[in-house]
């Protein structure tokens, strides 16, 4: 059976030291305890921005593998970098395939990177619940980069915005005209937009509809945002698009984005509270399971759940 | 929902023979694993690594190339000086008869051949893990 973590000063030397084992320990501890996870919040906290950089976009458009090249540019100009991969789960069985660090091999022996593979546990917003505050770890371990790759999303996965300071939103060429750039949801995530693949065919005509959107954010808000072309294998435009990610972290809305990130990260910490305390405890108990089964019998209906937990709560 | 188990699947050397590695992250994935793909041509010194970032609770490495014995032995080793032999290590694939026990001798807790029950797998891993 595996050792507990204990928050205790040598916890914190073998986590500043950047120690490994340590470091991947704590990461599991945050996962499976709900308690750890607000005992580690309340000992790393910090209101400083960390670095965050969300990669995020359609399945099979290249993210990991635009991150392979993205690690190697960062870590030239002498940065450790940290990542986080986020794979879905099953909502049946909870099992996942977690295939994203196969895509960073070039770095697998250099210790001034950290991959860690996190799967959603259910969620549906692209991270998991336990993404943000395992990116606070990671800055309180020293890294200075700190990339949270999402799940391939849709149009409507923004929970991004919520985990990282600033996110590139990754596109392919041949994914519809502009009525699909004009939608709400998942165009408002990218702080930068990328094309990857641009070495195939309708590459000009998703950059027009991009660049579109581009002027019209910096028409209302002042501030440009970037379109960059990308070939993820060759590493063609890569330096380009650190560039304007560099360029995104110092800019006003990655700062604002931080109150967004700690408001969000408290209200996760209380639906944690409610779910784990009041919820589950409610569902699973005398009540809960009578309500289920008359459900099932036909004599209750779905509304009558709320009568049911109402009424257990008042009698306490 | 019980903590899934996660299990580092990978392979070592030049062996391209991916069916039987793909079968079992499927199929353990749909037993309720967090299944980490680490892929092909690993060596073992990134497996361990992996490994170690990861905090797997399992590696697996599937080998149809003859080349278990070597490849184990570093592994094996490497994972001693990274403080990982509390994992449990498995293999999978083409391995002769009179090699298991000379496998189990360098460190390897099963060895699984041609044939093997997905089902087997699952519950020797379950009761592995968390005994």
């Amino acid at each position: 059976m595996r050792r507990p973590v204990v928050l205790d000063d040598a916890w914190q030397s073998a986590i500043r030291a950047r120690d490994v084992a340590t470091l991947a320990r704590t990461i599991t501890a945050i996962e499976r305890s709900p308690d750890f996870l607000l005992s580690l919040s309340r000992r790393i906290f910090s209101v400083q921005p960390v670095n965050s950089i969300g990669i995020t976009g359609v399945p099979g458009a290249g993210k990991s593998t635009l991150l392979n090249q993205l690690i190697r540019h960062y870590r030239q100009s002498g940065n450790s970098v940290a990542v986080l991969a986020v794979d879905p789960s099953s909502l049946q069985t909870g099992g996942a395939v977690l295939g994203d660090r196969l895509r960073m091999q070039d770095h697998a022996l250099d210790d001034g990177v950290f991959v860690r593979s996190l799967s959603t546990k259910g969620q549906l917003g692209g991270v998991s619940e336990t993404t943000f505050i395992t990116s606070q770890l990671l800055k309180f371990a020293g890294f200075d980069r700190i990339f949270i790759e999402t799940v391939g999303i849709g149009q409507n996965e923004l929970d991004i915005v919520r985990v990282a300071d600033v996110s590139t939103l990754v596109f392919i060429p041949g994914g519809g005209d502009y009525v699909q750039g004009i939608k709400s949801g998942v165009m408002e995530v990218g702080d930068v937009f990328t094309i990857n693949k641009c070495d195939v065919d309708g590459v000009r005509a998703l950059e027009k509809v991009l660049q579109l959107e581009a002027h019209d954010r910096e028409n209302k808000t002042g501030f440009a945002t970037a379109v960059c072309r990308t070939n993820a294998v060759s590493g063609e435009g890569v330096e380009v698009l650190v560039q304007a990610l560099e360029a995104a972290l110092d800019a006003p809305q990655a700062q604002a984005r931080r109150s967004l990130q700690l408001r969000a990260f408290s209200e996760l910490l209380l639906n944690i509270e409610l779910r784990q305390n009041w919820l589950v405890p409610f569902v699973q108990g005398t009540s809960g399971t009578a309500f289920f089964k008359a459900l099932m019998q036909g004599e209750a209906q779905p509304a009558d759940i709320v009568d049911a937990f109402r009424r257990q709560h008042h009698d306490n | 929902m019980t903590q899934p188990i996660r299990i580092l699947l990978a392979k070592i050397g030049l062996d391209t023979h991916t069916i039987g590695i793909t079968v079992l992250a499927k199929e353990l994935r749909d037993r309720g694993f967090e299944v980490i793909f680490s892929g092909l041509k690993q060596t073992p010194e990134k497996v361990a690594n992996a490994a170690l970032q990861e905090d797997v609770d399992v590696i697996g490495v599937s080998c149809l190339s003859g080349g278990h014995m070597t490849h184990l032995k570093v592994l094996a080793e490497r994972m001693r000086e990274l403080d990982l032999d509390d994992r449990i290590l498995i293999v999978g694939g083409v391995v002769p008869e009179e090699d298991i026990e000379p496998l189990k001798a360098l460190g390897v807790d099963q060895v699984f051949t041609m044939g093997a029950n997905m089902d087997d797998i699952a519950a020797y891993l379950r009761s592995a893990v968390n005994a």
